[in-house]
């Protein structure tokens, strides 16, 4: 009823704007693949201002000037018709699936474009790929999806961050996270905690429910990311949010039950009858070498250690440590509204547990998403989100408090948590605090509140101008606090502490846009846009401490009896920017583009303030060209171009000026400190990127893209260490040049499609070579056990080089290297003798993904595999937990059982002797791994119930489905999980989990 | 018409914003709790950059801990009781990249930094007075004094004693300006370092105050200082004109037999404290620092070895007795039969507290590393003038100073027989008197004394090594890599480069 009366309207409305009495048509828009009507299809009268919309029924009528007028027919995601009118009153068509989504339209760099005409190199994500991955934020779900995007997902505690890294590596010391951009506006991202030990694990993405996605691009090149400027050398994701259409107000309701566990058992140490056993031997052998004490006596060392096998048997700590982890997600979303006034609401609940005990992240969160036409020219709107968490945090590193850590390093078999009497041990065999009493006393917990508030104004006084101001207001505010028992062993030398950080977040932009968009002549195209941007950017942190509590149970900063300490600071930066951008496209044949932006920051030295950002990109669309016509299997041949600048921020707020400090006391009185060099000089990293690129689509069924980039960066800033005699520690500069050049392979098939059965695939490789090209001087820079050298990539391993273990004794031996770091061909049985060597490099050859999807009348599978061939990865804890013996406070590892025991045994491990074996266990590339993996990153099985079925209680659409991430893994090495670190360090972050999850989806 | 009216009103609105923001200064952002150096201008302020200076004592790479335990640790008096902390430094195990932490390195040229750069605010004040000036000069004077001491704890760790070699081999870079970023400093002979210390210390001490202020260097604690340098130096006369002078002259007497235990716990310090780094209840070293690792209840590893404690048992009349709370050195498992140096026992812990606390659980009076670090006190000037005295032959003066000493500790078990008065006697003296203080390893080795550690030592790990000749090349620690990756200093002898 309100339909009709709406269509009405509409075709009133449509009356009165036409200049004559002009021809009316009317008919039925419907899918050409399914048959049934399409809503909300577009009609226009092509070169004017002339349309109308399909009703719930998918009929639309339309009034156009003259019987010779094209009619044009679109809807998102299928191909557009045009149609001449040719004296007919009434045209229905049927629209095909744009398969390849080439008429889709895109969210880029300030404004939208259609990816066919796009010269950019860009890549999209749909909110269903991802929706269904019960997953704290966005970016986790998107490992594997993106050509040239490495998507690592180091930690698997709730609310945890990933390291996305969008074609290599640009950088020393900044940041090598790409720029994120929500519904236009550029926001914070990253960790927002006190920094624990560790990976981070405030990652402030994780207060956007994922369900509130519409859509992600990522933009890649310079011709779609320099729009961004001076933040966007590391590419740009663009995150729209779900907005409203008109029509009856659609519902739909999301529930998700899942259960985690770790992906791949890590750091596994052996049980307690071998851990008895490998003590012994290492004894024995001890005492046969001759070089014992006389008194040395193993079984009375072992006693003396308690390391026998205790009457209630060994014990496991995982249990004690860890559980199944319970993932629950609840969401329901409301889109509609009318011809002027459109809604998205949203709210959701998501709660997730850690697989670590007392770990977990629950959100609460609402949206809504309005926009207003106030007049035919005048359009306004506002996004607001608000949303809350809840993070219970475990210590991730090498922090005693990280249970991980704990129970693959200080736990023993021979011992559990508790006493015979059932209270808790004290003191662990390994020497350290029994990490299941410190976690139950203790805590750590962070709660934090945002309000993103964007709200636009929109005029359009003709079709071809628009004015466009939006103005964002973003505060995030974050309370964190920890809190240790006076009982527990931390929090005893202060008779209990409680720690509390108050963190605020407060950015403000603004960004005012023109855009010219006008056809000319049905064949010339011109798109020009300007752009004013402003923006503000507070850090705001309060915090204090007390120490001597009363008890327990009281854990309140009021009833600390020491007012321990009190800090703060209100910090802030500032950017100012000016752009614009030229399209131009020809009969959909040729197109060129340019861009400009010009950033200023308050980041950057007085001199250095200020830097413009351009590029250049074309394309030629091949098929168009008559020539082409014949070659019928292929649909769509595209080849373009793009060349342009973009850049990085130095990380700092004001690691330009010259500052002394005043945060410290003396005796209570104010102490001063030299904490900033002077760097007037202080600029930008210059980004300079090409890209080739090709698309094609042949066959109507197989669309492929290969792209070939070259990544230049240089005035590279890293964070110099300088000679401590110098007494200054370290200094921002920008020397320095690296190179990112590779390859993208991206193919997307239809294998078969018939009426219920259809089956896709897709397939995506790349390759990068990171290279160091230009250092200060030409000198090495060792940094920890990496070399930053001329020629080698960034991340290259430095270390002593294990040659293995002598198969007729049982000794350590490491290669001999010559002054540069090369082997010379020598072995060496002693560790002073080897020095230092190059060891690989953390980056993979090539990683991709491949993904397969199948569906058979309501059912549908899809399954995606990440793989990765050539990195490397640095076993850390390998130095302390592969001791050979040497050691006597750290769990023994799996791996230590390959072990050398007679003279012809070719083992991974040296013999065991107590007190060590020639210094095996030194720094060396023994701890180095081999990190090729092949993943099931995600299998989906759902079910769509029939139409018939459910239509009659109301509701459009029922989906069931079972979902699983990280079900099944090969990885050639065995210690940990295969998803690291980019830069290869393996650490005490809390593993990846793999999780099973039960769906439930409603729409009515 | 309505349209012209939004247009309008979007244009202001437009305006407003772009226009805020077009102001000159938008970009200029400067941080809440840092300045330009350009601000400081007064007295007070040049008083708030010395004050930086100290805040470099309370730092964990120097007086805090590391200066301390890093020492005594290669010595026969303390150990480490486990694998955790220090037990790389224990076993003599340290090399230039590994268990070895080069802040104790870094930390003392990040204070020659600091205090180097305040010479040039000092100069540029303008005094109003004479008061002023004098103030001013002060300031100058303890820079100067700091600026000697930070030389003279790295030249002693990181190069050969003085009196291996008069101070030919290499010892560390003189710095006495605010280096370029880029410098690359090569290393002066010890020779040179002592003369810069001696020049600094000259120059300082008329311009500083002879007052008695605990937490910061005064005349006295800078004569102290060179007295001691002079003793390394075997200036016996110097280093016994210079300490007399601070004992008959300075407002400083020897603290009583009586207020000798809980002195340690008082962070008024005791009548004999020339020069402590003050921590208090809000600013300290924490569980790392040696008040720390000193504490039964918190790390605690920092421990009196069964000689030392023999030592000091086997004269039961002794006040220094009542400093042990633990005497023996046993389990390793059990850290409550671990002995213990209570000269860390937190501000108001004393001894009564601390046992009670362990015995039945009565908490304590404050966190223990709330507690005064000694750097200069009355009874080291006194050993300096007995030490010096008997190294010259004047027994008469060296007996009256050791007696100080020793009758405080002990009133009848004062040395009366010249013969008794030998450089081994007051050695020992000065190993009971300042244990845990990390002086035993400078004064054995200076002396050219072995490192001798007996088997009734409890040691935890069987490469302990037990005899440690003064020569050996591990008396000195190594050049850290940190420092070679960048500057191609030559690194110490048996250390290879940077390995």
């Amino acid at each position: 009823m309100k339909q009709t009366a709406l269509s009405l309207l509409l075709f009133l409305f449509c009356a009165q704007l036409s200049f004559a009495q002009g021809k009316t048509v009317t008919g039925v828009v419907t899918s050409a693949s399914t048959g049934t009507p399409i809503p909300g299809a577009s009609v226009m009268v092509k070169g004017t201002t002339i349309g109308s919309i399909t009703n719930m029924d998918g009929f639309y009528s339309i009034t156009a000037n003259n019987e010779n007028d094209i009619l044009v027919y679109s809807f998102i995601g299928m191909a557009s018709q045009e149609l001449a009118i040719n004296q007919r009153t009434v045209i229905d068509v049927a629209l095909e699936e744009d398969a390849f989504g080439l008429e889709e339209v895109m969210i880029v760099a300030y404004g939208t474009a259609k990816k066919a005409s796009f010269t950019g190199s860009a890549a999209t994500v749909k909110a269903e790929k991802i929706n269904k991955i019960p997953v704290s934020s966005f970016e986790k779900a998107l490992a594997g999806s993106i050509a040239g995007v490495q998507v690592s997902n180091a930690s698997g505690q709730p609310g945890s961050g990933t390291e996305i890294r969008i074609r290599g590596i640009g950088s020393f010391s900044a940041s090598n996270e790409p720029l994120y951009v929500i519904d236009g506006v550029p926001v914070t991202s990253g960790d927002i905690h006190n920094s624990y030990s560790g990976a981070p694990v405030g990652n402030v993405m994780s207060t956007i429910p994922v369900g509130d996605i519409e859509n992600i691009t990522v933009l890649k090149d310079a011709a779609a990311a320099s729009l961004y400027g001076s933040r966007a050398a590391n590419g740009v994701i663009l995150i729209t949010t779900k907005h409203g259409r008109e029509g009856v107000t659609k519902y739909s309701f999301k529930s998700v039950y899942g259960v985690s566990e770790f992906a791949v058992d890590n750091y596994k140490t052996v049980n307690g009858d071998d851990f008895l056993m490998l003590h012994r031997e290492s004894m024995e052998n001890y005492l046969a070498t001759g070089n014992a004490p006389a008194d040395f006596d193993v079984d009375t060392t072992m006693l003396g250690r308690d390391w026998v096998k205790p009457e209630e048997g060994y014990t496991d700590w995982y249990e004690h440590l860890f559980r199944k982890g319970i993932t629950q997600n609840a969401e329901l979303s409301a889109t509609g509204g009318s011809e002027k006034t459109q809604f998205y609401l949203s709210g959701g609940v998501f709660d997730q547990e850690g697989v670590a005990y007392k770990s977990g992240f629950t959100r609460y969160s609402g949206r809504v998403n309005v926009t207003h036409k106030m007049s035919k020219m005048l359009k306004v709107g506002l996004n607001i989100l608000n949303s809350y968490t809840d993070q219970m945090i475990v210590d991730a590193g090498s922090s005693y408090y990280n249970p991980f850590y704990s129970v693959s390093r200080n736990c023993f078999p021979t011992e559990g948590p508790y006493l015979p009497d059932g209270t808790y041990r004290l003191t662990l065999q390994s020497g350290y605090r029994n990490i299941v009493r410190e976690r139950d006393l203790n805590y750590q917990d962070a709660k934090l509140f945002r309000s993103m508030n964007t709200g636009f104004i929109e005029f359009k006084p003709f079709d071809f101008l628009t004015f466009r101001s939006t103005n964002s207001f973003d505060w995030i505010n974050n309370d964190e606090s920890n809190y240790a028992s006076p009982l527990s062993r931390s929090g005893s030398a202060e008779q209990g502490y409680i720690y509390l950080y108050n963190r605020k977040r407060i950015t403000k932009t603004t960004s005012n846009l023109v855009t010219f968009d006008k056809t000319f002549n049905d064949i010339h195209h011109l798109n020009i846009i300007a752009a004013q941007e402003a923006e503000t950017k507070r850090a705001i942190r309060f915090n204090g401490s007390g120490y001597v509590l009363p008890n327990e149970s009281i854990r309140s900063i009021g009833a600390a009896a020491i007012p321990h300490s009190v800090g703060g600071y209100d910090d802030g930066t500032s950017m100012l920017s000016f752009l614009s951008r030229l399209n131009y496209d020809f009969r959909n044949k040729y197109y060129v583009s340019t861009s400009i932006r010009r950033d200023g920051s308050s980041k950057l030295g007085i001199e250095e303030r200020w830097a413009s950002f351009w590029s250049v990109s074309g394309a030629w669309r091949l098929s168009s060209e008559d020539v082409m016509q014949t070659l019928s299997v292929i649909d769509d041949l595209k080849l373009r171009v793009s060349y342009g600048t973009n850049g990085t921020l130095p990380p700092g707020y004001y690691d330009h000026l010259a500052l002394y400090s005043y945060s410290s006391t003396y005796d209570n009185q104010i102490a001063a400190s030299e904490s900033s060099i002077s760097n007037p000089f202080l600029t930008w990293e210059k980004n300079a990127n090409l890209n080739v690129g090709i698309d094609i689509t042949l066959f109507k069924n197989i669309s492929a893209t290969v792209e070939y980039f070259q990544r230049h960066t240089r005035d590279l800033l890293m964070d110099l260490y300088l000679a401590p005699s110098v007494g200054a520690g370290r200094t921002w500069v920008n020397i320095g040049e690296m190179d990112n050049t590779g390859w993208e392979f991206d193919l997307r098939t239809t294998n078969l499609s018939t009426n219920d059965f259809t089956w896709s695939s897709t397939f995506s490789i790349t390759s990068i070579d990171n290279k160091i090209v230009k250092l200060n001087n030409n000198e090495d820079i060792i940094s920890d056990i990496y070399i930053r050298r001329e020629g080698e990539a960034y991340n290259t391993f430095f270390l002593p080089l294990w040659a293995g273990v002598n198969p007729a004794n049982g000794a350590p031996e490491w290669y001999v290297v010559d002054e540069d770091g090369y082997k010379t061909g020598e072995i060496t049985g002693s560790y002073a003798e080897a020095k230092p060597g190059v060891a690989g490099t953390a980056d993979p050859d090539f990683f991709g993904s491949l993904g397969n999807n199948l569906s058979y009348k309501g059912f549908n599978l899809a399954f995606l595999f990440n793989f990765s061939v050539g990195g490397k990865t640095w076993y850390d804890s390998g130095e302390k937990s592969l001791n050979d013996g040497s050691q006597v406070k750290y769990a023994i590892p799996v791996s230590q059982l390959d072990r050398w025991q007679k003279p012809g045994d070719v083992a991974l491990n040296p013999q065991r002797i107590w007190g060590g074996n020639n210094g095996s266990s030194s720094e060396s590339s023994r701890f180095i791994l081999d990190n090729d993996y092949l993943r099931l990153k995600d299998i989906t099985l759902s079910y769509n119930l029939p139409k018939s079925l459910i239509n009659k209680a109301s509701i459009n659409m029922i989906t069931v489905y079972v979902q699983a991430s990280n079900y099944w893994t090969w990885a050639q090495q065995d210690i940990c999980d295969p998803e690291q670190r980019v830069n290869g360090f393996a650490y005490f972050e809390m593993p990846n989990n793999k999780t099973l999850t039960f769906g439930l989806e409603i729409g009515f | 018409m309505r349209n012209i009216k939004y247009i309008v009103k979007l244009f202001v609105i437009t305006g407003l914003i772009a226009g805020q923001s077009c102001t000159e200064d938008f970009l200029d952002e400067f941080p809440s709790n840092s300045q330009s150096p350009d601000n400081i201008t007064t007295i007070a302020d040049a008083q708030m950059v010395l004050n930086g200076a100290y805040d470099f004592f309370q730092d964990n790479n120097y007086y805090n801990c590391n200066m301390i335990t890093e020492n005594d640790c290669r010595a026969d008096d303390m150990q480490t009781a486990e694998y955790g902390r220090k037990d790389g430094i224990y076993l003599y195990r340290y090399t230039a990249s590994a268990e070895f932490d080069d802040g104790t390195w870094s930390l003392p040229f990040a204070l020659i930094r600091h205090v180097n750069s305040i010479f040039s605010f000092v100069e540029n004040i303008e005094t109003i007075n004479e008061a002023e000036e004098a103030v001013a000069l002060d300031i100058k004077g303890q820079a100067l004094a700091i600026r000697a001491l930070a030389h003279f704890d790295l030249c002693r760790m990181f190069g050969r004693q003085y009196s291996h070699d008069k101070g030919t081999s290499p010892g560390v870079p003189v710095v006495t300006t605010v280096l370029n970023p880029y410098a690359k400093e090569p290393r002066n002979t010890v020779a040179e370092v002592y003369a810069q210390v001696i020049k600094d210390l000259d120059e300082a001490i008329p311009l500083l105050s002879t007052d008695i202020r605990l937490g910061k260097i005064n005349a006295w604690a800078a004569k102290t200082l060179l007295a001691r340098v002079y003793l390394y130096q075997e200036e016996n006369v110097k280093a016994y004109t210079t300490a007399v002078d601070v004992y008959e002259n300075g407002p400083y007497t020897l603290m009583s037999r009586d207020a000798y235990v809980d002195s340690w716990s008082n962070s008024g310090g005791s009548s004999e404290a020339i020069f402590s780094v003050l921590n208090n209840a809000s600013d300290y070293g924490g569980g790392s620092s040696v008040a720390g690792l000193s504490d039964p209840g918190g790390f605690g590893q920092f421990i009196a070895t069964q000689d030392l404690i023999d030592l000091i048992r086997s004269d039961p009349g002794d006040i220094r007795n009542e400093i042990l709370y633990v005497d023996q050195v046993s389990d390793p498992v059990d850290p409550t039969t671990w002995g213990r140096v209570l000269k860390y026992p937190g501000n108001g812990n004393t001894k009564a507290i601390i046992v009670a606390n362990q015995e039945t659980g009565s908490p304590l009076a404050t966190v223990p590393y709330d507690c005064n670090v000694p750097v200069f006190r009355l009874s080291e000037v006194c050993l300096i003038a007995a030490e010096a005295a008997v190294k010259e032959g004047e027994v008469a003066n060296a007996k009256k100073y050791l007696n100080a000493i020793v009758e405080r500790a002990n009133p009848s078990a004062s040395v009366s027989a010249n013969a008794d008065v030998t450089l081994d006697r007051i050695l020992k003296e000065r190993r009971k008197e300042l244990v845990a203080e990390g002086h035993r390893f400078f004064d054995l080795v200076r002396n050219k004394r072995d490192i001798v550690r007996s088997n009734s030592t409890r040691i935890f790990d069987i490469t302990t090594p037990l005899t440690i000749k003064w020569d050996d090349f591990r008396i000195i620690f190594p050049i850290p890599k940190s420092e070679l990756n960048i500057n191609p200093m030559v690194q110490n002898d048996g250390y290879i480069g940077a390995n």
